[in-house]
């Protein structure tokens, strides 16, 4: 495995990771809406990122 | 609604399986394919996403944790020469081939599978057959059929913990079954393995091994695993079969001289006795018994838990899914930080004591990094997109939709749709991941025995990771014939077929029982 693909994977794994701790911190939280919808985003990026790995 | 519910599964088994898409690549495509299908036909909002990706990364965070930390402590022992010090004492016992293939490609690569995983027990016996003579095929079968009831309880119950984890169910009620479908199974690949190296004849020579050492190893298999300690199960079990096999390499059919010696060590470089070769799986069975067994020890690790409060949700079509400490991850107890305390304890002894070479600290990094970086990604987007399918009660209605099987022939195809995920995902964690929500979900509508259809999905999976493309590329690199796949795929599918039937027919009657 390439070194490129192993750090675009690990870049991957890192949105994803840092996606869904977003939305634990906020989910028991009403207000939290729009940082929800970032944790989501951040996550959609990892998983786009992880598919063009290569 | 049945078919749009299944696409997700289909899509990533269809990624896998026809375009050979790797499962950190058809995770991210069903998780995408999940969370478009929740929203648009299952009437998820924002606060279903939230919860169910939440509790995912609960999930993956325990896995990951026993992931890298059973990756570490493999490769502090390997670059200290520990394993091939455990090898050379192994293949010292008997020069009888079946009885050193047995010992060899059926106890110690379940051994191995036990403490490692992760597609390490071929990379690590494959080899050893070739340096014996094996031809490449037989020396990529042997040990791949070898390991696969270890699989379940191997790699310190990865796969048995993400099974407790997505179900939910307490690990005392899945461990008994489980437990005893594998160890049956265990017997079962020691004829595999012998038929397989001798024919009918490699059998007939051993018939008394495989009863006495799988005997010994089913029975180690389901004390421990129904007693607390699953982390150990395989470890133990195979432990407990080496022993046998040095009681059995002894009786006069097997007691033949071996010719074998150790590989040259490097210049300054001390090489361990078996003792110190082992001495870290040995340290971690301590640490787990004594974790498991002692109270003040067991309440001090477990001073600090994450256990979050997960809210109850409810889709715009009503299906609902409770709130609660659904999971919790005992930071200083769980079993990644006893693998995790066995790994630096055994680097800090083996260094001392000159077993390694200059650079092992970057060389253990880079391994850990590029063995657990694809695996983590595989596992975490398949458990984010299993998660959603939960909470938008996708899983429920499949599980709906196989009704119309009836239950004994559900029954009977439970081992088959695990193997089906392992086949797919490379993993039998992925596949408990994705498919024991819904098996236990198709179990509890039919009214067949919910732990007994589990046990026969995470057994089912062990048999299909033997048949995953992912591993058998591991056996065809390491044997250096890739391109030679279909052909391993075809001398394992007759090998490892029977396994899966056996399986079904002890989930028929167990359920009747």
């Amino acid at each position: 495995m390439s070194d490129r693909k192993l750090r675009v994977q690990a870049l991957a794994l890192g949105l994803i990771v840092a996606g869904m701790a977003v939305l634990a911190l906020v989910m028991n939280a009403p207000e939290g809406q729009a940082a929800a919808v970032i944790g989501l985003l951040l996550m959609a990026g990892g998983m786009l990122s992880a598919i063009f790995a290569g | 609604m049945w078919l749009l519910a299944l696409a997700p599964v289909l899509i990533v088994l269809a990624l896998m399986l026809i375009v050979r898409t790797s499962s950190s690549r058809a995770g991210p495509v069903g998780w995408f394919t999940a969370a478009v299908i929740g929203v648009a036909a299952f009437g998820a909002d924002l606060d279903v996403l939230i919860v169910s990706q939440a509790r995912a990364l609960i999930l993956a965070l325990r896995v990951f944790f026993l992931l890298w930390a059973a990756l570490a402590l493999y490769r502090v022992v390997d670059e200290g020469g520990g394993l091939q010090a455990i090898c050379g004492w192994v293949v010292r016992l008997t020069g009888e081939p079946v009885m050193q293939a047995l010992i060899l490609a059926w106890v110690f690569v379940s051994f191995v599978q036990g403490t490692g995983g992760f597609g390490v027990p071929i990379a690590v016996v494959c080899p050893m057959l070739l340096n014996m003579g094996y031809d490449p095929i037989p020396a990529i079968v042997i040990p791949t059929i070898g390991h696969v009831w270890a699989i379940t309880f191997g790699s310190l119950a990865t796969s048995f913990t993400a099974l407790v984890s997505m179900t939910a169910l307490p690990a005392e009620t899945l461990a008994p079954p489980s437990a005893f479908i594998l160890g049956v199974m265990a017997v079962g690949c020691g004829f595999a393995v012998a038929h397989a190296v001798d024919g009918w004849r490699g059998i007939r020579r051993a018939v008394p091994a495989i009863f006495i050492v799988g005997g010994v190893m089913a029975t180690a298999l389901f004390l421990l695993a129904t007693n607390g300690l699953w982390a150990i199960g395989s470890a133990g079990a195979a432990i407990a079969g080496l022993g046998a096999s040095v009681l059995v390499a002894r009786m006069p059919r097997y007691s033949v001289e071996a010719d074998y010696e150790d590989p040259p060590c490097a210049p300054g470089q001390n090489r361990p006795t078996l003792f110190w070769g082992a001495f870290g799986y040995l340290l971690l069975t301590a640490l787990a018994l004594v974790a498991r067994l002692a109270d003040p020890v067991r309440d001090f690790l477990g001073g600090v838990v994450l256990a979050p409060d997960f809210p109850a949700t409810a889709t715009a079509l009503g299906h609902t899914v409770e709130g609660g400490q659904l999971q919790k991850i005992n930071l200083f107890g769980d079993t990644g930080a006893l693998l995790l305390y066995a790994a630096i304890i055994t680097y800090l002894i083996y260094k001392c004591r000159g077993y390694y070479t200059p650079g092992v600290e970057r060389r253990i990094a880079v391994q850990v990094f590029k063995k657990g970086i694809p695996s983590a990604l595989g596992i975490i987007s398949m458990m984010a997109m299993a998660n959603i399918m939960v909470y938008t009660g996708m899983m429920q209605q499949i599980a709906n939709g196989l009704r119309f099987l009836g239950p004994d022939l559900y029954a009977f195809g439970a081992p088959a749709i695990g193997a089906l995920g392992a086949i797919t995902t490379g993993s039998n964690v992925n596949s408990n991941v994705v498919f024991s929500e819904l098996q236990r979900s198709a179990a509890d509508l039919m009214g067949l025995l919910v732990p007994l259809i589990l046990a026969a999905q995470t057994a089912g999976a062990s048999i299909g990771v033997a048949l995953s493309p992912a591993r058998i590329t591991v056996g065809t690199t390491t044997a250096n014939i890739p391109g030679k796949e279909g052909d391993v795929l075809r001398v394992l599918v007759r090998s490892v077929v029977p396994l899966l039937i056996a399986i079904a027919v002890m989930v028929i009657v167990g359920g009747m029982i």
